[in-house]
């Protein structure tokens, strides 16, 4: 049964490394489906907090395009020639709407977007994790059902929690910081879930989340190979 | 919510940047979690002020005001700056431009949001370092042949974040700079000796399980700035 009270309990002991919340999430009638909507849960609020810091962000600058014009009119005057300043400006056209897109600077409608696509993308990094995971889990004589390899990896998502931060504009929250406190949560519910000891345990979060690093990597570069090969127009 | 929960006895910080044993012992990681976050908000307190105050004078968002600042400084020594695309005037005229386009909100509301947005990066900054460094050095300790858990190693690392204090005091002048790079060596040496406590490692491996992972993060930096740097050469010679 649905827990939601308890989510707030359990993010705070995951975050801190706690064997309770994930106990509780293992024995759990249905551990996946409590994973489910905390992965959700956790994705609106996110995004919420993202859109609010957008839209201060964006009030408390300068409209893009006026910043992006005068650092255009700028580069025109300046000492490159004809060619090059052409590339220049090129290049800064295209990547304009990616940096705010990226910065959530005057992008308040992808980031209205992102209220649905946060919480699925997380819904889906949690998936492809739990599953993978698990397979590692059990090769390594892992005991746990993919069930309750779901519930207590759902906690692993509890450091996303950080960007709610990012409700404030100008506050950056380290990527790096989430995703090294997520495979130590992962650690901990891969030890609980799998009974597994602390190494293999260590092992197969690391090792989880490498493979799923190469593979976006692989998937990121077939892409922009694509997209070379299509001059631009994929 | 009771607040001995969430903070070390001020006595067990004393004794922590004194380098006594008892110092790193009896602490939880929630404990450890509350300093760290707390001491960052006091550091980042001081550089707060300062930078309220520097943004509310020019009336828009601290990184803006920066680069007015910055416009101010080259232009008092404009041969300092090499750029290959425009000539110094013509940066010091941009910053300028950039720091004087009008936002949608009051001056003095943008100054206090960029200002207070800098001063949560503290904390949060220091957290990073807690959590990301100390994972690195478990790594080092594993390898190195401890047997230590995660929650009693993050407890007594976390000590490392009061004598991080000082670099709060950084906006001041030269004694800020000084005081500083105090706390950062104090920081470190409070480290490692947090660490040789909570993994019975002898002194040497202790000391290499924490130098280690300096040494890897310097490898990955250079790696990554030789990286751009040839992603440049590359783009400007057209391939």
């Amino acid at each position: 049964m649905l827990q939601p009270q308890n989510y707030p309990r359990f993010i705070g002991k995951a975050l801190l490394l706690e064997p309770d919340p994930f106990v509780e999430m293992v024995d759990d009638d249905n551990p996946w489906i409590e994973g489910l909507f905390l992965c959700a849960c956790i994705g609106v609020l996110v995004a919420v907090a993202q859109l609010i810091g957008s839209l201060l962000l964006t009030a408390s600058l300068p409209p893009s395009d006026a910043l992006l014009n005068t650092v255009l009119q700028t580069l025109r005057q300046g000492t490159s020639s004809g060619e090059t300043l052409f590339e220049i400006e090129r290049t800064l056209r295209n990547g304009w709407p990616l940096l705010l897109a990226y910065s959530g600077y005057d992008s308040v409608g992808f980031r209205l977007l992102s209220l649905a696509t946060t919480p699925l993308g997380l819904i889906g990094h949690w998936l492809l994790f739990g599953f993978v995971s698990h397979l590692l889990a059990r090769a390594a004589g892992g005991q746990g059902t993919l069930a309750q390899t779901l519930g207590a990896l759902a906690l692993s998502n509890a450091s996303r929690l950080l960007y709610l931060f990012t409700m404030i504009p100008f506050v950056s929250v380290a990527a790096v910081l989430i995703h090294v406190w997520s495979i130590l949560i992962a650690f901990r519910g891969l030890e609980v879930a799998h009974e597994l000891p602390p190494r293999p345990a260590a092992l197969v979060a690391v090792g989880t989340y490498l493979l799923l690093l190469l593979v976006s990597a692989a998937v990121a570069v077939a892409y922009g190979a694509l997209l070379l090969i299509a001059g631009g127009s994929l | 919510m009771n607040i001995r929960h969430w903070l070390p006895t001020p006595q067990k910080m004393s004794d922590a940047v004194q380098l006594r044993a008892s110092g790193f012992t009896e602490t939880t990681m929630r404990q450890s979690l509350g300093m760290v976050f707390l001491l960052g908000l006091l550091a980042g307190f001081l550089p707060f002020l300062v930078n309220l105050q520097q943004a509310a004078s020019a009336g828009t968002a601290l990184p803006l005001a920066r680069l007015g600042a910055q416009a101010s400084l080259l232009q008092q020594t404009p041969l300092d700056y090499v750029f290959p695309l425009f000539s110094p005037a013509q940066i010091v005229e941009l910053f300028q431009l950039i720091a004087g386009l009008p936002q949608p909100l009051p001056g003095w509301l943008v100054a206090f949001f960029s200002a207070l947005g800098e001063w949560i990066n503290w904390p949060l900054r220091w957290l990073a370092l807690w959590i990301v460094y100390g994972a690195l050095v478990m790594v080092c300790n594993s390898v190195l042949g401890a047997n230590c858990r995660l929650q009693p190693f993050f407890a007594a690392t976390g000590f490392a974040s009061t004598p991080l204090l000082l670099v709060g005091l950084s906006p001041i002048p030269c004694f800020g700079r000084v005081c500083g790079l105090v706390g950062v060596i104090w920081a470190l040496v409070v480290y490692i000796r947090a660490n040789e406590e909570v993994t019975n490692l002898p002194r040497l491996r202790s000391l290499a399980a924490v130098l280690l992972p300096l040494l890897f993060i310097l490898i990955v930096t250079l790696s990554a700035i030789a990286l751009v740097l040839l992603s440049v050469y590359l783009f400007a010679t057209g391939f």
